[in-house]
């Protein structure tokens, strides 16, 4: 038991009043806490507990006067554990943490591993970053392997691959949790073509519906559209030929365009490894059986990532049916140099009027999506080509 | 085998050294029945009795030049100061005669003697107890300045400044001396005196450190590795003079970035040397300026202030992710 004493508020201040208790017989307490607030002849004063303990006794009520020196308070104290640290000063911190065996305190050895940095003084790091070089591409002429002022105008020159992520997102990263990978093959290849080629072309995208209702052929009383693909090839053969100008090549140098009467159809097929458009050479040459039989090919071709390189090229227009999960009209890029795509949306049934015959009855459309490099197509050439197409579409029902 | 703390590694290699070589002496205030402030010769009066374990006067100059005298006569003395606020009275003896005689007499006589004394602020001391003036030693040619930062450093590095046949200013951090433990084994075995201790491989950014700071410092290199992904490098420097700036210019060439971080005020501070020494041979290297993170240019305040005074964990963790987002 520790009593503590009313101690002198002021100087020589001989007694004060007990304004309000904080605190009750009982209450643990910790050092500094505040116990009560008395007011003397000068203030109000708030008193902190000079122990860590639990309350034995409190000695004055409220609203009496204390003489100073006068017992206040008894506490019960906290046992504390007595570490012979003797000070006659201050408190050391003392703990039972255990820290582990020293690391290699033989540190000299490390020093043989190491790669150094980039050699480079703060002025010719501004340069490079002003110049958008990245340091590490760049030769030191210097004899002490610096890299000089001179080296890096001298890479500029050059031309250099742009700068690689920075620091300040590297760092980011690294603080969620994430995988990462190179990308490799189609993936590789579909950034490096779509990126160019979003980069050149003046793309525009036109919209339509083809009513395919002719097409259905019900199984179970389900919808069913049969060689849908090959539906679609002819009737882009067709639009073509209405059409010539959107089966062509664009070259933007010499600003010529190549109208083809061979229709080499690139096809784009999504898979795991990423997108592939592999090309049938003048689809026109082929019968139905035949043109079946070649894009079940390259359905299995494409399940293996297995295109020969002469399978993917000299396309002339493209195809890319994006229907088959969801999605309904695309934009969809234009490759140079060809100048338009056909992108197929998912087949939807739509209740339509017939005012012929005062009915309303469910028609089956298909979704159309044209885009075309505006710099060698014009709008309406767009137009009447995707009209031949939704024309040549409903037409192939009937036969 | 027991762990030990910092003070009690540094009683076991008094022990260790006083039981192999019989020209050691220590002396200093309160330091034989009592066992020291700290209790840093606790039971060595005991075993080695008064001839060798010695009350002095509460005078410091005289410690310091009692201590130049035995050591020029062939004993090998260890002196404590009580706290490093105390040692400006031996300043003289320290200075104009301790780090000068082997120069003086050409090589005839060297001055062997360890000065030990307790360093730093956080443990709620009054005036003169709490300040780190590592750097007023450091400037002077002839001493060695050398500062662990665990038991294991502690033991290994006092055996090696008992043994070195110059003056050694041996500086304790009072803040570590019971904060944790050790397995510190008994073998005499000294750790070299030329060289700082990496304690924490990492290619990012090199935290540069000593004394209790070490502490800190692994705190905050151990949340930026987990919880940023930064992966810093960190060096016990251990021997302020001479120090040992080719592990750190390594170092600083491996990463490019450097925080350098003390307690004692920044200006002209160890941190001031390492800096220079980082921009005369690593500028090449560096991806950011090197920061200094240290105590203010003030007196080192009364304690309600001093865990503002001192480098933070946070002050850390902050100036490392600014570095990283330098370039």
């Amino acid at each position: 038991m520790r009593v503590f004493n009313l101690p002198d508020l002021g100087e020589g201040l001989a007694e004060a009043k007990i304004r309000e208790w904080y605190v009750k017989a009982g209450d643990s307490v910790h050092v500094d806490q505040p116990l009560l607030a008395v007011e003397t002849a000068k203030a109000m004063v708030e008193i902190p507990s000079p122990n860590q303990g639990k309350i034995a006794n409190l000695h004055a009520k409220t609203g009496v006067m204390v003489q100073t020196g006068a017992p206040l308070i008894s506490f019960h104290l906290d046992e504390v554990v007595e570490h012979n640290q003797a000070t006659v000063v201050g408190q050391l911190s003392h703990s039972e943490t255990i820290l582990e065996n020293e690391p290699d305190i033989k540190p000299k050895t490390a020093m043989s591993t190491y790669s150094k940095r980039v050699q480079a003084t703060p002025k010719v790091r501004q340069l490079a970053q002003s110049l958008k070089i990245d340091l590490s591409q760049v030769t030191p002429s210097s004899p002490h392997q610096h890299i000089t002022l001179e080296d890096v105008r001298a890479h500029a020159k050059q031309n250099h691959p742009p700068l690689k992520a920075t620091a300040n997102r590297d760092i980011w990263l690294r603080s969620i949790p994430h995988t990462s990978e190179d990308l490799h093959g189609a993936r590789r290849t579909m950034a490096h073509v779509m990126q160019s080629a979003n980069q050149q072309v003046v793309l525009t995208s036109l919209f339509d519906d083809a009513d395919i209702t002719a097409l259905n052929t019900p199984l179970d009383g389900k919808p069913r559209f049969r060689g849908l693909t090959l539906k679609l090839i002819r009737a882009m053969q067709d639009a073509c030929q209405e059409m010539p100008a959107l089966n062509a090549h664009f070259d933007a140098e010499n600003l010529q365009r190549h109208l083809f009467k061979q229709i080499n159809l690139g096809i784009a097929i999504d898979s795991p490894q990423g997108l592939f458009v592999p090309v049938i050479q003048n689809v026109g040459s082929y019968s139905d059986q035949v043109l079946c039989t070649k894009l079940a090919q390259l359905k299995s071709l494409a399940e293996n990532a297995a295109f020969p390189a002469n399978l993917l090229k000299h396309a002339t227009i493209t195809l890319s049916n994006i229907g088959t999960i969801a999605g309904r009209y695309a934009t969809p890029i234009v490759v140079p140099p060809t100048v338009a795509i056909v992108a197929v949306g998912k087949v939807r049934d739509k209740l339509q009027w017939d005012s012929i015959t005062q009915k309303c009855c469910c028609h089956f459309k298909l979704p159309l999506s044209l885009s075309f490099d505006h710099r060698a197509v014009t709008g309406s050439e767009a137009a009447y080509f995707l009209k031949a197409m939704i024309t040549s579409l409903a037409a192939l029902g009937d036969t | 085998m027991k762990a030990i703390t910092l003070v009690e590694a540094v009683n076991q290699a008094l022990d260790y050294e006083m039981s192999a070589d019989e020209s050691i002496v220590l002396l200093g205030e309160d330091i034989a029945k009592n066992g020291g402030v700290f209790r840093a010769t606790l039971d060595l009066f005991d075993k080695f009795g008064a001839e060798r374990v010695l009350d002095t006067p509460l005078a410091e100059s005289m410690i310091a030049g009692i201590a130049i005298g035995m050591a020029s006569q062939g004993l090998k003395p260890v002196a404590e100061f009580q706290f490093m606020g105390f040692i400006y009275s031996a300043f003289d003896h320290i200075i104009s005669h301790a780090s000068r005689l082997r120069n003086r007499t050409r090589g005839r006589l060297t001055c062997p003697v360890v000065y030990r004394a307790p360093y730093g602020g956080g443990i709620h001391a009054p005036e003169h107890h709490s300040e780190s003036t590592e750097a007023l030693f450091a400037h002077i040619p002839g001493l060695r300045v050398v500062i662990p930062s665990s038991p294991a450093r502690a033991y290994g590095l006092l055996l090696a400044a008992i043994r070195n046949p110059d003056p050694v200013i041996f500086l304790e951090p009072k803040r570590l001396y019971r904060l944790f433990k050790q397995v510190v084994p008994n073998t005499g075995q000294a750790l070299p005196l030329d060289c700082c201790f990496t304690l924490m491989p990492g290619d990012d950014i090199t935290l540069v450190t000593w004394g209790a700071m070490v502490y800190e410092t692994m705190l905050a290199a151990k949340q930026l590795g987990e919880t940023q992904g930064i992966h810093c490098e960190v060096i016990d420097v251990a021997t302020i003079k001479p120090l040992d700036m080719e592990m750190i210019i390594h170092s600083v060439q491996k990463t490019g970035r450097c925080i350098i971080i003390h307690e004692a005020a920044r200006n002209c501070g160890v941190g001031a040397e390492i800096a220079a020494n980082l921009a005369e041979h690593a500028l090449m290297s560096l991806l950011a300026p090197v920061q200094r993170i240290t105590g203010y240019d003030t007196i080192m305040p009364y304690y309600r202030l001093e865990k503002h005074y001192m480098p933070s964990v946070n002050k850390i963790v902050h100036t490392a992710q600014e570095m990283m987002e330098f370039v």
